[in-house]
């Protein structure tokens, strides 16, 4: 059923406004209002549209989140129909679910590499490509992963023990999140350590290097001193790490997954 | 085969509300209908056989199946639109995803939507039909797909008298056992006076009758001698005869006009 997903997922006006289309204003103010005072460099265009890029992306993604977080809530009494009295077990569940994140997330990372190829190779006055195109869209898929897994938790957790009240609020810490670290990693400084463990901060870091082709900086705020940097490896376990454990307790909330009223959470 | 034992479901954990009180019902190769005013739990009998509601006491059989731990049975189905909105998606889409998941044939349920007339409904998302519509096409979802036991929320509600008779006919030509709760009569004569009839008030549940004796059927304050069947409600115990009594069942339009009337007469 990930087709269906799939589908639904991608005839959502709010995941292509929220997604492309305002992230797309983000890209412009990196590419002119941002970017004053950088040096004139090639070394320090690319690292620049890198960072920028990866932040976007993040962004980007972070909507897919907030898209699956409200698909779960809305089908809080149909997921314990169709496991009951349907051939749908749980775990295509979740890997429909994941499956057609991964092919969205495929999908928004390349269209944002290409927006800012785009809008930055005009900005520089010279072509700057993403140095290796393939990782860019593993990193995409697996963030998507990660992201709906995120999404999956915070709306199984609302439903299962915390009411449904705060779903519409709670179902936009995809974003909150999103905007805290990258900007956080944009212009200021956060620990190493922080880097690490964050999985929004990995996957800045992984699309920094997909996009650079060099190892991630820990700090932005100076893109041409590049000697403090990030090992891209230990982002990447660090990021598969979180989104196997949050697979994990999806499956878990998902299986215990309460059906609850649409109207409690309406009344907002 | 569908077996209810002392079921009691309770909302809201804290005030510890009692929406089903003890229900005991058994349905084997028949087609029932249970009537009662709004409110009265007539919903959450049909989405606890579902498993949809949490069961504070008592057991739900499916099949020989417990619902609790029941998994992967295609032949429970339900006209509750709320079990088909597992996807944004449109309702043809969604016809053929839920065919998909219950190794069922789409084009059954398109011939249906057909013979209704409603094949503009396929484009729209079901949350966008009219309340009549929504319930055509959940109606067309549980009467197809090789299901034997559907459960029919209000299947007339919101639906003109046209596709009321188209409907009525499908339900009647199911191969399968029908739990269907209404509050309307005046359908329940016309189409379905051979099937055996359930009162609920207050998530409390009497039967022992049929469709067709409903203009015999009188309800009384108290034990009224020779009652057939009885419940216990906040007004005290009223009971169910027939051919006399205080408050004939025809006496008002629909169940909610008997109710306000023997609330009255209280």
């Amino acid at each position: 059923m990930f087709k269906q997903f799939t589908k639904a997922l991608m005839s959502s006006p709010q995941l292509w406004g929220w997604g492309i289309l305002f992230t797309i204003f983000w890209l412009f103010m990196g590419a002119y209002f941002f970017s004053r005072g950088v040096p004139d460099s090639n070394n320090v265009d690319l690292a620049f549209t890198s960072a920028w890029f990866s932040i976007m992306v993040v962004l980007s993604l972070s909507t897919l989140g907030i898209t699956v977080a409200f698909t779960i809530y809305y089908s809080t009494r149909s997921i314990p129909y169709v496991l009951k009295y349907t051939k749908l077990t749980l775990n295509k569940y979740v890997e429909s679910l994941l499956v057609s994140s991964m092919i969205v997330g495929l999908l928004f990372s390349a269209i944002m590499a290409l927006l800012t190829m785009g809008v930055y190779s005009f900005r520089f006055d010279y072509v700057l490509m993403p140095k290796d195109f393939e990782l860019l869209l593993g990193i995409g898929a697996l963030s998507s992963v990660f992201m709906t897994t995120l999404a999956t938790l915070l709306m199984t957790t609302m439903i299962n023990y915390l009411g449904t009240k705060n779903v519409q609020y709670i179902s936009f810490i995809p974003l909150i999140l999103s905007y805290l670290f990258g900007f956080s990693q944009i212009f200021g400084q956060l620990p190493s350590l922080v880097l690490y463990v964050s999985p929004f901060n990995d996957i800045i870091s992984l699309f920094y290097t997909s996009y650079s082709g060099s190892s991630p900086l820990i700090s932005y705020q100076s893109v041409s001193n590049q000697s403090s940097t990030l090992n891209p490896v230990i982002s990447l376990l660090s990021l598969i790490g979180w989104s196997l454990l949050l697979c994990v307790v999806d499956l878990l909330l998902l299986k215990r997954l309460k059906s609850t009223s649409l109207e409690e959470g309406r009344m907002v | 085969m569908l077996e209810v034992e002392n079921l009691v479901v309770e909302y809201n954990a804290k005030e510890r509300k009692r929406v089903l009180d003890n229900i005991t019902f058994t349905l084997s190769k028949q087609k029932a209908v249970v009537v009662g005013p709004n409110g009265s739990g007539k919903s959450t009998f049909l989405k606890a056989i579902l498993g949809l509601v949490p069961i504070k006491e008592g057991r739900v059989m499916v099949f020989g199946n417990n619902v609790k731990n029941v998994k992967n049975e295609v032949r429970v189905s339900s006209n509750l639109l709320e079990v088909y909105e597992l996807v944004n998606l449109s309702v043809k889409d969604i016809i053929f995803l839920y065919a998909d998941l219950k190794r069922a044939n789409a084009d059954e349920v398109l011939t249906k939507i057909k013979e209704v007339e409603v094949e503009s409904i396929l484009k729209s998302k079901p949350w966008r039909l009219s309340t009549g519509q929504q319930k055509i096409f959940g109606n067309v979802m549980a009467l197809s797909m090789n299901s034997k036991l559907a459960l029919l929320d209000e299947p007339f509600e919101g639906i003109d008298q046209v596709r009321r008779k188209k409907i009525a006919q499908m339900i009647q030509e199911f191969d399968g056992e029908i739990v269907m709760v209404t509050h309307e009569f005046d359908v329940l004569l016309k189409y379905f006076k051979d099937w055996p009839l359930y009162f609920m008030i207050e998530g409390k549940l009497a039967g022992g009758f049929r469709v067709s004796d409903i203009p015999r059927i009188y309800m009384n304050r108290e034990e009224k001698p020779g009652y057939i069947s009885k419940i216990n409600t906040r007004y005290g115990t009223l009971s169910f005869t027939l051919n006399e009594g205080e408050v004939s069942l025809t006496s008002a339009t629909n169940w909610e006009g008997i109710f306000e009337k023997i609330s009255g007469e209280l």
